[in-house]
């Protein structure tokens, strides 16, 4: 119910950048995995509204994050097969393949070497993309189109592979075990393993 | 992502990450409507499925509260509906009653249309969706079911013990032959040349061929 109003209300104010229409490209498996072989995690919603009935309240989160619209998104249904389709014959367009493109074009017309890609007949390499294809309709996926799925600007930070002499230790210290170093999970509130549990259902693949 | 397809591909790793986003991207961009126009697809061929809500009763399960207070309101799975459904209402005449007054009336609220109670189906629009489960059956139990839906698929009724020994009469009946069919295609030719598994001869001595000469070999002596 909710998914499918807000879906709707998404979809007149964006429109996704899915290269549909353009002729169809039959496109081979990238790898070689089976299909049957591979699982979907699924991301889970969340009702909020029930959590803050059972004293645990995080909507302040979702405000600060501003995250309650990638929370919305994730009440709605999952086409597994649809997924699966994709994923196999997904193939990652970065600078190194956008490189190997141009190489492979020189390999085969030596007198293009030196020339600019616009020359060549390719685009300019501009942004990491993520090329497959359903059902021979070709689908792009780049930042942008993930950011326009999860409601929120294509922004942000994060801090990864923290190491021990990280000035971000003694706050995050502070703030889940209240300063205790050898703090563990049990020794954590009600909200923070929340919010761990959400990290992994919602955010992070397993 | 990126990092998950890299895995794929090198085999290092069977999932893929972000279902529910890559749904919502094929989704927004079109892809389901053309399929919802083609009608060449349904729900079960695309493998449709929901996640598991969070809730009150994920906080009770991680021990993090004693009791949990639910109400009629909550978000369900079963509220989830498919994108291939198009203004169908989320509610059917096997809920209470009072569940589909308060959606009826809810509904009434928030648009100014009115749902008349012909217009409820009877049942969900093709069921609730399954539910995503991060339970992994074990090899051994997957073969189990699968032998099961086959068992399933294809019910053979279970035959008795009398005709079993029937079949049984009537395979052996004709293979081995009876007295006096062995009486009557006993040949004393053919016998008698008949050689037994330790190359031994049968029969008179007259249909014996000779016997070779074994010659005997000289010992030598071994000089030292």
């Amino acid at each position: 119910m909710a998914s499918s109003s807000s879906s709707n209300q998404v979809n007149k104010e964006v429109s996704m950048q899915i290269d549909y229409g353009e002729s169809l490209q039959i496109k081979g498996r990238t790898m070689k995995l089976e299909e049957w072989k591979l699982t979907v995690q699924v991301e889970n919603p969340v009702d909020f509204v029930s959590l803050t009935r059972n004293k645990c309240d995080l909507t302040s989160f979702l405000r600060y994050q501003d995250l309650s619209g990638y929370f919305t998104m994730l009440d709605g249904p999952t086409y597994e097969n649809m997924v699966k389709h994709f994923w196999v014959r997904a193939e990652i367009y970065d600078k190194y393949a956008a490189k190997a493109e141009k190489d492979h074009l020189v390999l085969l017309d030596p007198s293009l070497e030196g020339k600019p890609r616009a020359e060549m007949g390719i685009k300019e390499f501009t942004r990491t993309e993520i090329h497959s294809s359903i059902m021979e309709i070709p689908v792009t996926i780049t930042e942008e189109v993930i950011g326009r799925a999860c409601r929120r600007n294509v922004e942000g930070a994060f801090q990864w592979d923290l190491k021990q002499t990280s000035s971000w230790k003694p706050i995050v210290i502070q703030t889940l075990f209240k300063g205790n170093a050898k703090g563990k999970y049990a020794d954590m509130e009600k909200e923070h393993k929340m919010f761990q549990k959400l990290m992994q259902e919602c955010f992070i693949p397993k | 992502m990126l990092w998950a397809l890299r895995k794929s591909q090198g085999k290092e790793i069977t999932f893929i990450p972000y279902g529910r986003l890559l749904s919502e991207i094929f989704h927004e961009g079109g892809m389901l409507r053309a399929l919802k126009l083609s009608k060449a697809v349904n729900d079960d061929q695309l493998g449709t499925m929901v996640g598991k809500y969070i809730n009150g009763t994920t906080l009770y399960n991680m021990y993090l509260i004693k009791e949990v207070d639910k109400k009629n309101t909550d978000l369900e799975e079963s509220s989830i509906l498919s994108n291939l459904i198009d203004d169908f209402p989320p509610i059917c005449k096997q809920d209470p009653p009072h569940v589909q007054e308060n959606y009826v009336f809810e509904h009434w609220q928030r648009t100014r249309e009115t749902i008349k109670f012909d217009d409820i189906p009877e049942t969900m629009y093709g069921g609730s969706l399954p539910v995503a489960s991060k339970k992994r059956k074990s090899k051994k139990k997957a073969t189990l079911e699968a032998a099961d839906d086959e068992e399933a698929s294809e019910p053979q009724p279970k035959k008795a013990k009398k005709d079993k020994a029937a079949i049984q009469l009537n395979v052996v009946g004709p293979a081995l032959p009876t007295i006096q069919e062995e009486v009557e295609d006993l040949e004393p030719v053919k016998v008698l040349n008949q050689i037994t598994r330790g190359k031994k001869y049968v029969g008179s001595s007259g249909s014996i061929p000779a016997q070779p000469k074994i010659t005997k070999k000289k010992r030598i002596p071994v000089k030292n």
